[in-house]
Order: structure tokens, then sequence, then C-alpha cells
């Protein structure tokens, strides 16, 4: 194919995502650096960092940073542990229901953050079905708090990423042989033995690869942490927006996001960094 | 010969970068012919392949086909048919379908086009009522299926890639009969790229073998065996290929082997007799066929035996002599002396020598 | 007799999980039948009398028509942007094929809430805040990366030499297109436009910041009846037809085309 033509056909779809998508991002960047005075909606365009040295100095902010970022890191470990054996039995055990499985595992991805978060708040309500189901059982006399607390939130984030996990993980696995697992139980490993020697080894850039996907996803996560949290539980994503849409500050909205943008960088950078040392190792 | 030759390959040069895959290359193929392209893997004959069905364009030269040049032809103007390595055969269509596709694109209706499906599926030898899919048959069915569309079109030349390798071992004999069956039948003029040398001998009228985008020799598959035209192509043709065993003149009945020993071999096999003066380091050519295996006699080579294979009716039986291994080839009824050590005896006919360096035939051993 | 425990325990696990994940929606489903007037699972008394309503509600009845228009218009953009630069990126194999990629999956990485943040104060300059074209492009842009994706994937497995095969029969660049090409992406074409329209559908994040008042899509009005009156039944009647619908596509996409890349 002629270079003139490739070129014709990327161009509409490149000229879109770098103008509609990248070009706002170059905006917030300009526009994290400019400032609006708190309560009035002028807009001084000099150069300034005092966004920033806001976001630092202020502990409801810091402390939004801290939470988003340890609620990240928790339920990133909690969706690849509870990911690994469900991508292992629909690669090696599913047979034909495979494809079945695998369209019920991408299912909350598909149905967006909403409507899966509204069934969540039922089951985990005070007067909602889990709480219910104990008490008949008698394990608790009263309700546990599940809702409007990062317990509430975590189980929310892990089962809208838990699909970000998984398909690296089935995909990682499906380049796995299955001789290589026959062989090392030839060999005289046990099943768990299999997994630390021989699967978990050869599927770390799956794992990686998962593993940044839903530690941003979470990072950035703003439906499931507003519904979920009631309101009480401080995201980055909620601020941001806080400050974007209500009290209409778009410098500072712009701050906290170029600083949601940096963690999400260093994520990134430090996927790609474990990724090659990996494949330089190998 | 009368006229021009069917399809003339003129100067015909492709290179990647800093990488030839094609030196300016010549051919001649007569009309009706079957040509083989003979080579290792990256002596260009793929390239060659798709030069000619107009899927790659070559950087300089030109190619006539029946008299009218088509070097700047797109490939769905030369009438030309191909049949791919891995069959390519349309997945969505059925059989039938694949089979007439070609018909469609010349706008053949109805009922003609269904009569030249028909014809070319008996052609190649199946049921004109195959109606599944490609992905149902199997690998050799695939394969005649391909063959049935390309010649459906009734195409002027017919080009073959590799059509045997994706194969197993029995099918392949039975297919390379008949392939050539099939040529004797249509008459198109066919051009086979294979890296099979005994597939080339079997079924070519003219095999032109290729090496670093160059052609060697390019003539009669008999003439490729008696009469080597480099080391190279003696080493290539023949199952197994010829031996070639490093050697220097030393004086005018004696040879120097690799490991500096002395051989006289029989007056006809002598540096004298071949014409080579003193000093000149050569290879000679010994093929396993013509070898004989004997305890004693005047003139043998020493040798060591390493291992036997039994063939079916030959052995072969690998030695190591004169610092080269070798192998020989003998009716298994024949007896062995008994080994390990023991003399090899070369035809008595005129040696056929190269030179060590170019690998050329050395023009005083030229039959 | 160990080893019958640890060969129960996989399955179970995997079972339980998977319950897990599906659970949330199976709830909203199974709550949207209850007769009653609060979200409540499991339903008690079973009753249509919520899906009714939803359909005689004029607001969101609105909604969804918002919803549907934008998503299939979106999704048809979204598709033939990305088959187009899919094919010139599998095809064309140009040295820059990976740059394009990262740039047309970036949406899939980077944070929707700050893009659609910085979106808005540009749309506030250029005067497409509110605007159905506005809207459209935002939505367009956040179904792109799922459409690319499946159509990268769909042309690059089709096997290049059938189009080779089919020019050496002698079919035209636009009649291997029709006769060969078209037809193997098909399967691909219809799984984009499916999970790009479910995408811009089901979209929140974006919507919410981006659509004026005259644009509310159902995800939209949805949300925020929720954050001012709490869930109400009807919401969870229509919350449970969407949930149904994506996964009938969803399983039946899945099924036939492989929608899983």
């Amino acid at each position: 194919m002629k270079p003139t033509v490739t070129a014709l056909l990327v161009a509409p779809a490149v000229v879109l995502m770098f103008g509609v998508f990248l070009l706002p991002f170059l905006f917030l960047v300009v526009l994290s650096f400019w400032y609006q005075t708190p309560g009035s909606l002028s807009l001084d365009t000099n150069f300034t960092l005092a966004n920033y040295a806001r976001i630092l100095g202020d502990s409801y902010f810091l402390g939004g940073l801290w939470t988003t970022l340890w609620l990240s890191a928790v339920v990133t470990v909690i969706c690849l542990v509870l990911s690994l054996p469900l991508a292992r039995w629909i690669v090696r055990r599913a047979g034909r229901s495979k494809g079945l499985l695998i369209g019920l595992s991408i299912l909350p991805l598909v149905c967006g953050a909403l409507l899966p978060t509204l069934g969540l708040v039922n089951l985990l309500s005070p007067l909602g079905f889990i709480n219910g189901l104990l008490k008949s059982m008698g394990i608790i006399k009263t309700s546990l708090p599940l809702l409007g607390n990062v317990l509430g939130v975590a189980i929310g984030l892990v089962q809208a990423f838990l699909p970000l996990m998984i398909l690296p993980l089935i995909t990682a696995i499906e380049g796995i042989p299955v001789d290589y697992e026959k062989a090392a139980m030839s060999l005289g490993a046990p099943r768990l033995q299999v997994w630390r020697r021989v699967l978990l080894p050869l599927m770390l850039p799956g794992i990686v690869a998962g593993s940044l996907l839903v530690f941003c996803a979470s990072l950035t996560a703003f439906v499931t942490p507003q519904v979920l949290g009631q309101g009480k539980v401080v995201t980055f994503a909620s601020l941001a927006y806080q400050q974007a849409a209500l009290v209409l500050d778009w410098p500072f909205a712009s701050a906290l996001a170029m600083v949601m943008l940096a963690f999400l960088l260093l994520a990134g950078a430090l996927g790609a960094f474990v990724t090659r040392s990996l494949a330089r190792s190998a | 010969m009368t006229g021009s030759p069917y399809l003339r390959i003129r100067s015909v040069q492709k290179r990647y970068g800093a990488f030839t895959a094609l030196h300016g290359f010549d051919l001649d193929v007569e009309q009706g012919a079957f040509v083989a392209l003979l080579g290792p893997s990256g002596c260009g004959k793929s390239t060659l392949l798709q030069i000619l069905a107009g899927l790659l364009p070559a950087d300089q030269g030109e190619i006539h086909l029946a008299g009218s040049e088509i070097t700047k032809l797109p490939p769905w103007r030369r009438g030309i048919g191909l049949v791919f390595q891995n069959y390519a055969l349309f997945p969505h269509l059925s059989v039938r379908q694949n089979v007439r596709f070609g018909l469609d694109m010349l706008n053949f209706t109805g009922r003609e086009a269904e009569a030249r499906v028909d014809e070319a599926l008996a052609m190649v030898g199946l049921d004109p009522n195959l109606t599944r899919r490609p992905a149902e048959l199997s690998g050799g069915q695939q394969q005649r299926v391909a063959i049935a569309r390309a010649i459906a079109i009734r195409p002027r030349m017919l080009l073959l890639d590799e059509p045997l390798s994706n194969l197993d071992a029995v099918l392949r004999n039975k297919v390379r009969l008949e392939l050539r069956e099939l040529h004797n039948r249509t008459g198109i003029t066919t051009v086979m790229v294979t890296h099979d040398q005994a597939e080339a001998l079997a079924t070519a009228d003219r095999i032109a073998v290729m090496e670093s985008g160059r052609l060697l020799q390019y003539e009669p598959p008999e003439a490729l065996y008696r009469s080597p035209a480099t080391a190279f192509v003696a080493g290539f043709i023949g199952s197994p290929p010829s031996n070639l065993l490093p050697l220097s003149a030393d004086t005018a009945e004696t040879w120097k082997l690799q490991g500096g020993q002395a051989w006289r071999p029989v007056a006809a096999l002598s540096p004298a007799a071949a014409g080579v003066p003193n000093g000149t380091a050569c290879l000679m050519a010994l093929r396993p066929e013509r070898l004989a295996v004997r305890g004693t006699g005047e003139g043998g080579l020493p040798a060591r035996i390493t291992a036997i294979e039994f063939v079916g009716g030959d052995r072969l039986v690998h030695v190591e002599a004169g610092g080269s291994r070798l192998t020989v080839r003998m009716p298994a009824i024949e007896p062995l002396p008994e080994g390990p050590d023991v003399l090899l005896f070369p035809s008595a006919e005129a040696p056929l020598l190269f030179d060590a360096s170019s690998g050329r035939r050395l023009e005083s051993t030229r039959h | 007799m160990k080893r019958r425990w640890t060969d129960l325990a996989w399955p179970v696990a995997v079972a339980a999980i998977l319950l897990f994940l599906l659970a949330p929606i199976l709830v909203l489903i199974f709550s949207a039948f209850d007769g009653g007037n609060i979200f409540r699972f499991p339903p008690q008394n079973y009753s249509l009398r919520w899906f009714e309503t939803a359909f005689g509600h004029a607001e969101y009845r609105k909604s969804l028509w918002v919803s549907t228009l934008l998503g299939l218009i979106a999704s048809a953009i979204a598709v033939t942007l990305a088959s187009l630069a899919a094919l010139g990126l599998v095809r064309g194999r140009p040295g820059y094929r990976f740059a394009v990629e990262v740039l047309l999956l970036a949406p899939l990485t980077l944070p929707l809430v700050v893009w659609a943040i910085a979106l808005l104060s540009i749309y506030a300059q250029i005067g497409l805040n509110g605007t159905l074209p506005g809207l459209l492009l935002a939505h367009v842009t956040i179904t792109l990366p799922f459409a690319a994706r499946i159509m990268i994937a769909t042309l690059g497995e089709i096997d290049p030499t059938l189009e080779a095969a089919a020019k050496s029969l002698g079919a035209t660049p636009f009649r291997v297109f029709w006769r060969v090409t078209l037809p193997l992406a098909l399967p691909g074409l219809l799984s984009s436009t499916a999970i790009a329209f479910l995408v811009s559908f089901n979209d929140v994040v974006v919507t919410t910041l981006i659509a004026g008042a005259g644009w509310i899509t159902f995800p939209v009005r949805a949300f925020s009846r929720l954050r001012t009156e709490g869930i109400d039944p009807t919401t969870i009647a229509i919350g449970a037809m969407i949930v149904v619908f994506t996964m009938a596509v969803v399983i039946v996409g899945q099924r036939l085309l492989k929608l899983s890349r």
C-alpha cells in the first residue's frame, strides 16, 4: 500500500484523537498554571504554582490523594488474586463455555460505571441483601457498614475493574502451552509450585499490563466512589469534579488533574520498566 | 527453436535496501514447458515468482509473456494462475465458489461458469459435488481446490509456490506424479518454486538452480545430475547429494588430502589425468552411488565407517575419509567388508573437479 | 483424600468469583420486578409495574431517545474512522504504526474525568458547550478505541495472501475489497458497532460534564436523580432493561463474533 494512501486512511482518526482528546490535556497543563481567585470567576493568566502549592499544603487534598493511592493499590492486588484462578479456569478448563464466560467476565465493563453500582448499593446497604442474609444466619446482630466507607468503595472498584485484569491474564495464559504445566507436574511439582515456578513467571508481562490498567482505572474512578462512598469517601477524581463542575475553579481542577496524570505516568513508567527488565532477563 | 521464447525474463533485479534479492536475472521458458526454480531459502526464487505474478515490482528488467511485455501490468491483468504455498482458499466461500472466483472476475455467467468449474474440479480429481467449505477439507484436498481455482481461468501460465511442502511424505509422492500428469494433459506453461531437489528432478523439464539471487545452471534434470556447473549444484542435487572432497594436487599421481595424507588413486583419477597443475586446491565430486566400498585394493581412499542407514533397497554408509564426512549409497544386497576401516573406490570415469575457492568446474574436467 | 479436596476447591472458588462479578447486575435485574416502592432485593411481590411506569415517563423516554440517537450516530462515525485507520495500519504497515495505535487507544488508559473537565473548558471558549455536535465529538472519541481495537484485530487476521490470490485471479483492488476483504471483516464491523453503541449509551462520566441541559442521556439522568432523590424503582426498571440488553449483545456477540479482544 502506498504511503500516501496509508496516511490518508489513518488521518481522520488521528486528527480526531489528537484534536479532541490530546489537545485538551495540553490545554489542561497550561490551565493548571493559571490562577482563579476563590469565589470569583476572573482568570489570571500569569504563570503561577499557586494551585499546586494549595494541593500540597492542604491536608484535605493531600488526604484525598493518599486515600486514592492506597485504595487503588489494594484494589489492584485484590483484582489480581481473584483473577488468576478465574483466568486459568477459562483458558484451561472451560471448553465450550469459554466464549460465554469471557463475555460474562467483561460484562461489568461494558455496562458502564453506573448500573452495576446501583445493584451493589442494594447488596451492601444496611437493609440490603448481604446484611439480611448474615443476620438471618445469625452471624451478626447489627448491620455491617458496607456503604459510605472505603470498604464499600473498594468492593465496588474491584467488581468494576476485574474485567480489566482478566482479559490480559487470559491472553497471557493462552500464550503458555499447557505442555509446560504438564511437564512441571510430571517432574513432581505440586499445583502451588506449578503456579509459582511456571505460570506466574511466564505470565508476568500480562500481570503487569492488567495491574497497570486496574491501578489507573481505580485512580481516576469517579462514579463508583461517588455512589458507594455516599460523599464520605474523598477520591481525587471526585475532588476534581467538584472543583470543575461545582466550584467552577477550572485552573485548580486542572492542577488536581495534572497530579493524577503524574501518578498515572509514574505507574506507566514503572510498568514499562518492569516489562523491559523482564524481557531482558528472559 | 522457432521465434522468441514464451516467457522471457531479462535483467530482472530486486533490492531491499542493501540486500539484493535478485541480481540481473535472465531466463527463457518455452511454451508448454514445466520449469522448476530450485534453490535453498533466501535464494530469490519466491521473489522471482512474486515478480512474475505482478505482486511485487521489479527494480529493473523486463518480462515478456507470449510476445507482449507484462512488466508494468498489475496482477489482475496478467492472466497468470497462481497456487500459493498455504493455498489461500477464501474461507467465506464454498469450494465451488472458490474455483469460480476467477471466472466471476472474467464475467463468465451461469451455465458456462459452472461447466468450467466442473471441468477444473474433474481435472484435479475432485468430486464436482463437493459442497463443503475449504476449512473442512484435508490438506491434500485444499491443494487440489487451489490448483483447480488457478486453472479454471485457463491461464497463460501457471505459477506454483512450493506446492508439496505442506503435504505429508506419503501424499507428497502421489501429488508429485499428479502434478506432472496434470501438466501433460493441460499443456499449460508451468513454473514451480521448490527447495526440494528430488521434487524438481522428478517433475520438471528444466531446472533453474538459484543461489543468492543468481542463476547457477539451467538445464534438464539429468544434465544437472551428470554435469553440475558448480560445486554448489553438485552438493545440492541428488539423494543424497554429491560428496565434495577437498584435496590439492600434490604430484602428477597423488593428491594431498585435508589431513595431510597422500592419496594415490588409479591412473584415471590422478591429477595428471584431470589436467590439474600441482598445488591447485580443488573439490572432487564423488557421487554416493558411484563409490564402492572394499576391504583391499590398489588406489583406494582410506575411510572409517561411522554409521550405516538402511533405506529399503539400499544402504547409506557414512564414513570419515580425508578429513571429511562422506556418504556411500550401495545396494543392501551387496556385502560390506568388515569395518570400521575400509577403502573407497570412486568409479573410474573422468573425475569431476571444482575450484576450491570459486566453486567453478575446472575446464579440463568438462565432459 | 487431599487430592479430592483441592479438585473441588478450584471450581467452587471460580464460581464464587464469577458470582461476585455478576451479583450486582443480577440484583438490578431481579429487583426491577419488585412491585414495592423501594429498591428491594430479593423481590417480594413480582410486578411489571415499574416497567410500565418507565415507558410512560416522558422525561425518561426523552433521555432514552437521546441516548439511542447519540449512540447510533457516534458508533457509526467511530466505526468508520476506526476501520479506515485499521486498514491503513494493518495493510500499509507504516513506521508510525505503534504511535498511532497508542494514540487511538489513549482514552482507555487516560482518565476520562480529567479529559472531560478540559474539554468542558475548551468548549466553553469556543461555544460548543451544550450542543449536540460537541457531545457527539466527545462520544466518538470515547468509543473509537473500542472500535479500533476490534477492527485492527479483525483486519490483522485476514490473511493477506487471500487478497493476493484474488488479484491473481483477475480482481481489481475494488473487487478485492468488495468480495474478499469486506465479507471477512463483516463480523468485526458488527461487533465493533455493537460495542461502540453500548459504550456510548452507558457513559456517565463524560456526558455528565459535557452535555448541556438539552441533551440529557439516560445514565446521566439516572445519576443526577440518584444524588438528589436516591434510587427510585423506575430507574431500576430501565437500568435492568439496559443491562439485559447489554448482556444479550455481549453474549451473542461473543458466541458468534468473539468480542473479547
